[in-house]
């Protein structure tokens, strides 16, 4: 059976200091670009929707078929990014082959929660 | 005299020439001239420099200027120098004054195209000078664009090399494969790999993957490809090496957030064991055996390690004869065509151990194994180290 991958998506949801990424299909060379703005937008403190100070940013990625390096490349930045601010950024969820990855490239616990 | 066919090609296109010339009496006479000798060159004329810029900025410019070199203000070949550096595209023909030839071979010399003496040239002449400048400044052009393709290629070459060392073991019971395909002709990434014999008879091999694609992270790759050497043949072991390159890659980064995943095999001198660190790589597998796994795996070189880590490795006995294969993410990050999606390192395992059963293991068949498996290409740089134990 064949599949066709899902279009790629991204949405950043604001609920005062809380930041929420949703990411849909697959993060490589040419969408990885679009995850770091995202996390960027998420980053920033004041939004359209929010003047308050971030306070954590949470990517769930249960609907990403494939993350390449340059994706993960975007997740570290990010969250470097982040804890220059002061921000926890994680990984809140993730489908079984982004997990697989993230296992395989020892990061699971740096992106984790925890 | 009749045009030579190839003038008359070259007279048949529009081309838009600018004078400038801050006598106005000199410009209508030379526009008149143009027009009256060539209705397919569109000339206008300005006075200085300014305007010149202005005109080159629209949409259209110009495709030669015709410069007095008498202008004043700055004046000579300083204006020359002004126009080439502002429109570096532009072909240009000098005007030089009445007995002043020489100005006008200097200006050749420094990148115009041809020169005309003032006043002293017809409208024929002028004409053909403009068109013959045109041709030979987008022949330079040409020239130079080929040039510096050439010199990337090689740069590409050299850094491909550079990225693959010759392989530096002597003893005979070991057979060591090395295969780098770059995704696209000419361009590589930061894949890199080396095997080295110790001077004790033990044998290392690296293999590692600098994240993103380019010439600085394979510049980053080579950096780290030719430490690893440095200090493994200076004695340090796989751990302390990997801690080094962490913090070389802090150092040499060039964007700041480049990381490299590196996986340092240490084979003891008897061939009998082999201790595997993992720095976010995928961990190489032994033909009939299985993947040699890093029960002490640890975030990429570059990576911070969480708190309490240290790259302790994992050592795993080996039987008398064996084939074991380090590869980079390359090889299976590849869209399979019967599913539609794309290949996780779990492919790997499986490839490795059908080749070894069918006794056709060697990097060139692994790498075809998963090229067969996509409809799509490659979308990453492949390395691909196989080190077989022979007797």
């Amino acid at each position: 059976m064949s599949v066709t991958p899902l279009p790629f998506g991204i949405e950043v949801r604001t609920d005062g200091g809380v930041r929420s990424i949703a990411v849909v299909g697959e993060v490589d060379m040419s969408t990885a670009p679009m995850l770091a703005d995202a996390i960027g937008t998420a980053l920033a403190d004041e939004t359209a929707q929010s003047a308050q100070p971030v306070v954590s940013v949470s990517i769930d990625l249960s609907s990403v078929g494939f993350i390449d390096s340059s994706g993960l490349r975007a997740l570290l930045a990010g969250r470097s990014h982040a804890e220059s601010q002061g921000v926890r950024l994680s990984v809140v969820s993730a489908s079984p082959s982004v997990t697989r990855l993230l296992e395989a490239t020892g990061l699971s616990e740096l992106l984790a929660g925890g | 005299m009749s045009p030579t066919p190839s003038e008359r090609a070259l007279s048949s296109l529009t081309h838009r020439v600018v004078l400038v010339d801050d006598d106005a009496a000199d410009r209508l006479l030379f526009v008149d001239s143009v027009r009256h000798a060539d209705a397919g060159l569109r000339v206008t004329a300005v006075p200085g420099l300014d305007e010149l810029g202005e005109l080159m900025s629209a949409a259209e410019p110009p495709r030669c200027v015709v410069l007095d070199l008498g202008l004043s203000g700055l004046g000579g070949l300083d204006t020359l120098n002004v126009v080439l550096e502002r429109h570096p595209d532009v072909a240009i023909v000098v005007l030089t004054g009445w007995g002043d030839e020489e100005a006008g071979a200097a200006a050749v010399a420094r990148g115009a195209q041809d020169y005309l003496v003032k006043g002293r040239a017809s409208g024929e002449v002028i004409v053909r000078s403009i068109r013959f400048a045109i041709e030979r400044k987008r022949y330079q052009v040409a020239v130079v664009a080929l040039e510096s393709s050439r010199l990337r290629e090689a740069e590409q070459a050299r850094l491909e090399r550079a990225l693959l060392a010759v392989p530096a073991v002597e003893r005979n019971d070991l057979r060591v494969d090395i295969r780098y395909q770059a995704a696209r002709p000419g361009l590589v990434s930061g894949d890199f790999c080396d095997v080295v014999e110790c001077a004790d008879g033990s044998v290392r091999a690296v293999i590692g993957d600098v994240s993103g694609h380019g010439s600085d992270e394979a510049a980053l790759g080579v950096a780290l490809r030719s430490a690893w050497r440095a200090l493994v043949l200076a004695g340090l072991d796989g751990a302390a090496t990997i801690d080094a390159l962490d913090s070389l890659i802090r150092k040499e980064r060039v964007a700041g957030d480049e990381f490299a995943t590196i996986c340092d095999l240490s084979l003891t001198a008897d061939l009998g064991a082999v201790t595997v660190r993992s720095a976010g790589h995928p961990q190489p597998v032994l033909a009939g055996m299985g993947v040699l796994v890093d029960s002490s795996l640890s975030t990429p070189a570059g990576v911070d390690l969480p708190g309490d880590r240290a790259r302790t490795g994992t050592t795993h006995p080996l039987p008398d004869r064996w084939e074991l294969v380090l590869f980079s993410d390359g090889l299976f990050e590849v869209r399979d065509r019967s599913t539609g999606l794309m290949l996780d390192v779990c492919a790997v395992e499986p490839a490795v151990l059908q080749l070894a059963d069918s006794a056709h293991l060697d990097p060139d068949t692994l790498i075809a194994a998963f090229a067969d498996r996509t409809d799509e290409g490659w979308r990453d740089d492949v390395a691909v180290v196989l080190i077989s134990r022979i007797s």
